[in-house]
């Protein structure tokens, strides 16, 4: 089945035949996680970089932001038998959006977040398709973490 | 030259902020000079020509970079300690970037030397960034970077 | 790899802290981690505790990484210690004689734990 992760949202999943999704990744990230042990999936799609921003916000939507976004996802992995410790840790987006001058800030800003928030949870980057002016679009297959990113016509497998 | 160099160096500085404290260093969008007690650091390098990179920044600046290097809240009671020390680090990193990326080792070695630091009185930031400082804002702090020559 | 016993040598307390860490998220025993703040420390801390691996800086008060390495490498006790060199160092053509000299790799900072970890894995292979 596909799940479909929304702006500000995230989906995690350990049903091998689910694939998550998540489509229009410009300045915001797309953080792809995966346990190859527990087969446990989880899609992040983030769109500004820190909670300090706005707490009001952060509280009624923890996924608007990369560290109570990342911080609600991992629990959310966590219940499905998933440790950080194993997880594979990819991330794509952080465009720089020529329709809005000030989104060149914001990709950028994002990618630092979510790096910041990795190195605080002690988890490291396994692969990263980050920057450039296009947005992208993610899968990423439950069954086996494998990860497909899509961005101006270009098919990638990471 | 100068003004091109002074902006490699602060292109090292926004490099080194990046990749090892996960900061964002960008153009400021005001000209107000930050307030209370700032770190001065200063590293010099003597080779084709001397020189010396200096940095000034409020001590919350340094409690931020320390804790972002160590993967730390930033209310970890060790910071204070560790944010002088940071910005030592800080400031060898990005004069080893700037020295690697203006080419100048390609001429002679270049020896840079051990960072030295003391406190700073933020009244004078005025008088510092007029003298050919460039400033940037990393995450809501200013951060003014000079490029002096030795002679 | 938590077997493995390695020396951070570097005279910034800060990097020595942020190095022990990617040690330990890559499996290293933090008892087995010591460090030293600059190369005569270093050479004292050798001669009492072989390690398997030295990571250090170039500059340093006291001994610097150069002189460290030299006399790692001289020595008939320490030489089949690897050495990796972490620094903010810009001289290409002294990172090569160091590479050329034994020294067993070399990350220039600004550094990622990414890519310290690859250094890592690359120096201690049998780890990975």
């Amino acid at each position: 089945m596909t799940i479909t992760v929304n702006v500000s949202d995230a989906r995690s999943s350990s049903d091998e035949a689910d694939t998550l999704v998540t489509h229009a990744l410009g300045s915001c990230i797309g953080v792809c996680l995966y346990d190859p042990q527990a087969k446990v999936a989880g899609l992040l799609h983030f769109q500004l970089p820190s909670s300090t921003l706005d707490a009001a916000k952060a509280q009624s939507n923890p996924f608007m932001f990369a560290d109570t976004g990342l911080t609600k996802l991992l629990a959310m992995m966590e219940q499905q038998g998933a440790q950080k410790r194993r997880m594979q840790v990819r991330l794509a987006g952080g465009a720089a959006m020529l329709n809005d001058a000030s989104s060149f800030n914001i990709g950028k800003r994002n990618h630092a977040a979510i790096r910041k928030v990795l190195w605080q949870q002690g988890m490291f980057i396994t692969s990263e398709e980050v920057g450039g002016g296009a947005p992208r679009t993610v899968f990423l297959r439950a069954a086996d973490g494998s990860l497909t990113i899509k961005s101006g016509g270009v098919t990638k497998v990471a | 030259m100068l003004d091109t160099t002074s902006i490699t160096a602060a292109d090292a500085l926004t490099e080194s902020l990046e990749t090892m404290a996960f900061i964002s260093a960008l153009p400021p969008e005001d000209a107000l000079a930050p307030a209370g007690l700032a770190f001065f650091t200063r590293i010099e390098f003597r080779g084709a020509s001397d020189g010396a990179l200096e940095l000034l920044c409020s001590r919350e600046f340094g409690h931020l970079l320390a804790a972002n290097l160590l993967g730390c809240a930033p209310d970890d009671p060790d910071l204070a300690q560790r944010a002088g020390d940071a910005l030592k680090e800080l400031i060898n990193i990005t004069c080893g970037t700037f020295l690697r990326n203006t080419g100048a080792t390609a001429r002679a070695l270049v020896e840079m030397s051990v960072p030295v630091q003391s406190a700073f009185d933020l009244a004078d930031w005025d008088a510092f960034v007029a003298a050919n400082a460039t400033i940037l804002d990393a995450e809501g702090h200013k951060l003014a970077l000079r490029l002096v020559e030795i002679k | 790899m938590t077997k493995h016993n390695i020396l951070i040598v570097d005279d910034s307390a800060t990097t020595r802290m942020m190095v022990k860490r990617i040690l330990i998220l890559c499996g290293i025993a933090t008892e087995n981690i010591s460090e030293a703040a600059d190369g005569s420390q270093a050479l004292a801390r050798l001669v009492a505790c072989p390690v398997d691996l030295v990571i250090a800086d170039l500059h340093m008060p006291n001994m610097g990484g150069l002189e460290l390495t030299t006399r790692i490498l001289a020595s008939s006790t320490l030489r089949h210690i690897p050495v990796v060199i972490v620094s903010a160092d810009p001289n290409a053509d002294r990172i090569d004689q160091l590479k050329q000299s034994g020294v067993k790799g070399y990350l220039a900072k600004p550094f990622t734990p990414e890519s310290f970890k690859m250094l890592l894995m690359q120096v201690l292979p049998e780890a990975a």
